[in-house]
């Protein structure tokens, strides 16, 4: 079957087992949905875990929940998305796999430099047909190419939840669909127990010293003890 | 790389002479004064544009695009002067020979005209469709051409709902139905008196 | 500036580099004085802005804002930038002139005077009959929006900018060796919707009940204006806080900054002590103090649990962020 650039029009056999074509004229690269050439492009973006993982954390905070949350895994993620420009100008966006989470569906266009993929950089190819996401655009199509999006899925814990996160590598832009409940205070581990251990050493102290006025001494020269030492440690976390 | 083109610049230079063009502010089309003619940049390449000179005193000549058209109203089709006077309620006698001449749309060409002043310069040229008289020769001095023909043509509704009485205009119906076609432009220049920062047409009353 | 880096296209004749203005459509090559007629395609031409601002221009421009934004010294000094991009975002610019014909209905008051029940004479306003109008329209067109999604950047638009400085002809090829070109994801067309929906909305008078109107665009000057923004990045605790720095004049567009943690340990320190010496006294010494103490948290409005947590546990009371943009 003879197919056409759609970059350049040049013409091209198509081998009906591959779905993925570049064009040695002009280097674009498109897959073929039926007998048509659609564009495809993808976004150069290098992982960096922390990046999304501090996108999160902005998102949480700025939601008024708690910004350190229980780390768990990080998925990295290039989803092939079918975008349509439709007659308004405005740009949809389709998934073009079934989407992991259900957040994956509410992803938009960031502002990206679109680039063909380069001849062995691997791309996984769609599994939605062109014909099949385009049912549910409404609108009148003038453009159709497919994107390979970067995102982050985190997994986290918070207050013993477990909960989901996608974060667009391009803009940071974070894809929560439920957040955790907004709690007041967040107390770190470490404090909880460098009170405790005062508490400890107090208790210990005012059993085994009987004289109340001699508990107060000692008791005044463990705080005062305690005070220079713990300010030290503290310090560190400013 | 997905890239959209680059951008482009031609050099102006007179395709015939060689001469340098001068590039005023705002210009669209370049004349050569070496060699009599005018140049419009076109895709990669400069193509000829011809000027006609229309005769009248003036030390300035401003730049008219000229279109003949045809209008549909509601009320018929107007393709005749004698049939758009009627249309614009001018009594004023017409030579019979030019009765049934089409009619032809003013429509400023000149560079960095305000908008509001375009609208009344090509409606008061419109209305009074003088007589034109044509000489040789190329204009001394020649104000910059800052509209092309497309963009001329564009304007080609505006300006004739313009030469039209208000009344006319108050029914929405009416305006729904104008339509108006014009044929090739071409691009005349007219001479016109400097007086301080107007211009006069001396013959047709005229002031811009 | 070296020739191997320019990034612009240079002038047919000569080789040189050439400047532009936006909304003209000539230039004048510098070096041999050709006049130069500028196309693009599909009627759009496509410029960008040429960063003054080198990546360590940008950090120290960052620093800059630091220590006048109320961001901590302490923090500040303890920051580290990592990496840094040069992008170039771009903008639509859209000229003209919008002619054609509105035809409007508007409501009118009328005064009209009448006798109340004294007999004395009086005057108040009605509503009165619709009035029609029309008027034929010449406007001029200038319009601005970012192409693409630009919200992580802080930059809304460069209407000033665009049209004071020089810009440079785009050549893709070698603005990409330069930074990362953004791609306008909004269409031509949708510029053209935007600007003439603006026009009309901007120019209806406010009275109008009904309109109608039929406008073209004439003398249509499409640009795409790719403006150059350093987006850097500091390091704190594993968490990356990203900053974006104007490449041309050096302003802050977007950042979040840390605030400086203060540590409080005084205060729960001497109560702990305090509560568990009375108790260890006597028990009812123990309870009086703390209902003493409950009631000094309530007059402060912090008597729950959350507020006894924090008293006693937040030894690290983290500082307000500063976010720009």
């Amino acid at each position: 079957m003879q197919v056409a650039c759609p970059h350049c029009g040049a013409p091209e056999t198509a081998l009906t087992e591959s779905r993925f074509y570049r064009c040695d004229y002009c280097g674009s690269s498109y897959v073929l949905q039926g007998e048509q050439g659609i564009r495809q492009y993808v976004c150069s973006h290098r992982r960096d875990d922390r990046l999304a993982w501090s996108a999160l954390a902005d998102h949480l905070e700025r939601n008024r929940v708690e910004s350190s949350p229980e780390k768990g895994g990080v998925e990295f993620l290039l989803i092939p998305f079918w975008c349509f420009t439709l007659e308004s100008g405005v740009t949809r966006m389709i998934p073009a796999i079934p989407p992991l989470v259900p957040e994956v569906a509410t992803v938009t266009l960031p502002g990206v430099d679109l680039q063909f993929p380069l001849s062995g950089e691997e791309v996984a190819p769609p599994e939605i047909p062109l014909a099949h996401a385009e049912q549910g655009v409404a609108g009148a199509i003038t453009r159709r190419f497919l994107v390979h999006l970067p995102l982050y899925l985190l997994s986290y814990t918070s207050q013993g939840a477990p909960f989901q996160a996608l974060v667009s590598g391009m803009d940071r832009k974070v894809y929560a669909g439920t957040l955790p409940p907004g709690i007041m205070i967040v107390i770190p581990r470490g404090h909880l127990l460098m009170v405790g251990l005062y508490i400890l050493v107090l208790v210990m102290e005012a059993l085994a010293i009987r004289p109340p006025e001699w508990r107060g001494v000692a008791f005044l020269l463990t705080a005062l003890a305690a005070w220079p030492l713990g300010y030290a440690i503290l310090r560190r976390e400013c | 790389m997905a890239r959209e083109p680059d951008l482009r610049v031609i050099p102006l230079i007179c395709p015939d002479c060689g001469a340098r063009l001068p590039a005023e502010e705002g210009s669209v089309i370049f004349p050569c004064g070496e060699c009599a003619l005018l140049w419009e940049p076109r895709e990669e390449a400069l193509v000829r544009r011809e000027l006609r000179l229309l005769a009248g005193e003036g030390s300035v000549h401003v730049s008219f695009w000229l279109f003949p058209f045809r209008v549909t109203t509601a009320g018929g089709e107007v393709t005749t002067l004698g049939e758009y006077r009627r249309l614009t309620g001018n009594s004023n006698r017409l030579e019979p020979e030019r009765q049934g001449m089409p009619p032809l749309l003013f429509i400023p060409a000149v560079a960095g005209m305000p908008p509001h002043l375009l609208l009344r310069a090509g409606r008061l040229l419109t209305l009074r469709s003088p007589v034109l008289t044509s000489r040789r020769g190329f204009p001394s001095r020649l104000m910059a051409i800052g509209r092309g023909e497309r963009d001329a043509a564009l304007m080609a509704q505006t300006i004739l709902l313009a030469t039209l009485g208000p009344e006319r205009l108050r029914n929405l119906s009416f305006l729904r139905s104008v339509k108006v076609t014009v044929g090739e432009g071409g691009l005349c220049a007219i001479p016109f008196l400097e007086r301080g920062e107007r211009l006069l047409h001396g013959e047709w009353s005229l002031e811009i | 500036m070296a020739a191997a880096e320019f990034g612009g296209i240079g002038c047919p004749q000569c080789g040189g580099p050439l400047n532009f203005r936006e909304g003209s459509l000539t230039t004048l090559c510098g070096a041999c004085r050709t006049a130069l007629a500028v196309t693009g395609s599909a009627g759009i031409t496509r410029y960008y802005l040429e960063e003054t601002l080198d990546l360590a221009g940008a950090r120290s421009a960052a620093r800059r804002f630091l220590a006048t934004a109320g961001v901590d010294d302490a923090v500040a000094s303890r920051l580290r930038f990592q990496g840094g991009e040069l992008c170039f975002l771009p903008f639509w610019r859209l000229r003209g002139i919008a002619v054609g014909w509105r035809w409007l209905e508007r409501e009118t008051v009328i005064e009209e005077e009448y006798l109340d029940e004294q007999g004395m004479t009086r005057r108040r306003e009605q509503k009165g009959l619709p009035e029609q109008q029309s008027e034929i329209l010449a406007l001029p067109v200038e319009y601005s929006s970012p192409a693409c999604d630009l919200s992580p950047y802080g930059l809304a638009g460069i209407a000033t900018v665009s049209s004071v400085l020089a810009l440079k002809g785009v050549s893709f090829e070698r603005l990409a060796r330069r930074g990362i070109v953004f791609d306008p994801t909004k269409e031509a067309e949708q510029i053209r919707r935007e600007a003439m929906g603006l026009l009309r909305e901007r120019s209806l008078p406010k009275e109008t009940v009904r309109h109608e109107e039929r406008l073209e665009l004439s003398g249509e000057q499409l640009a795409l204006i790719y403006y150059p923004v350093w987006k850097l990045g500091f390091l704190r605790d594993e968490r990356l806080y990203p900053v974006m720095v104007d490449a041309v004049n050096g302003r802050l567009l977007k950042g979040r900054f840390p605030g400086r943690a203060t540590v409080r340990l005084a205060s729960p320190l001497a109560t702990v002590t305090l509560l568990l010496f009375a108790f260890s006294l006597q028990v009812t010494a123990g309870i009086v103090l703390t209902a003493l103490f409950l009631g000094w948290l309530a007059s402060r409005g912090e008597v729950s649990s959350a507020g006894i947590a924090r008293h006693f546990f937040l030894l690290v009371v983290p500082g307000k962020e500063v976010e720009h943009g």
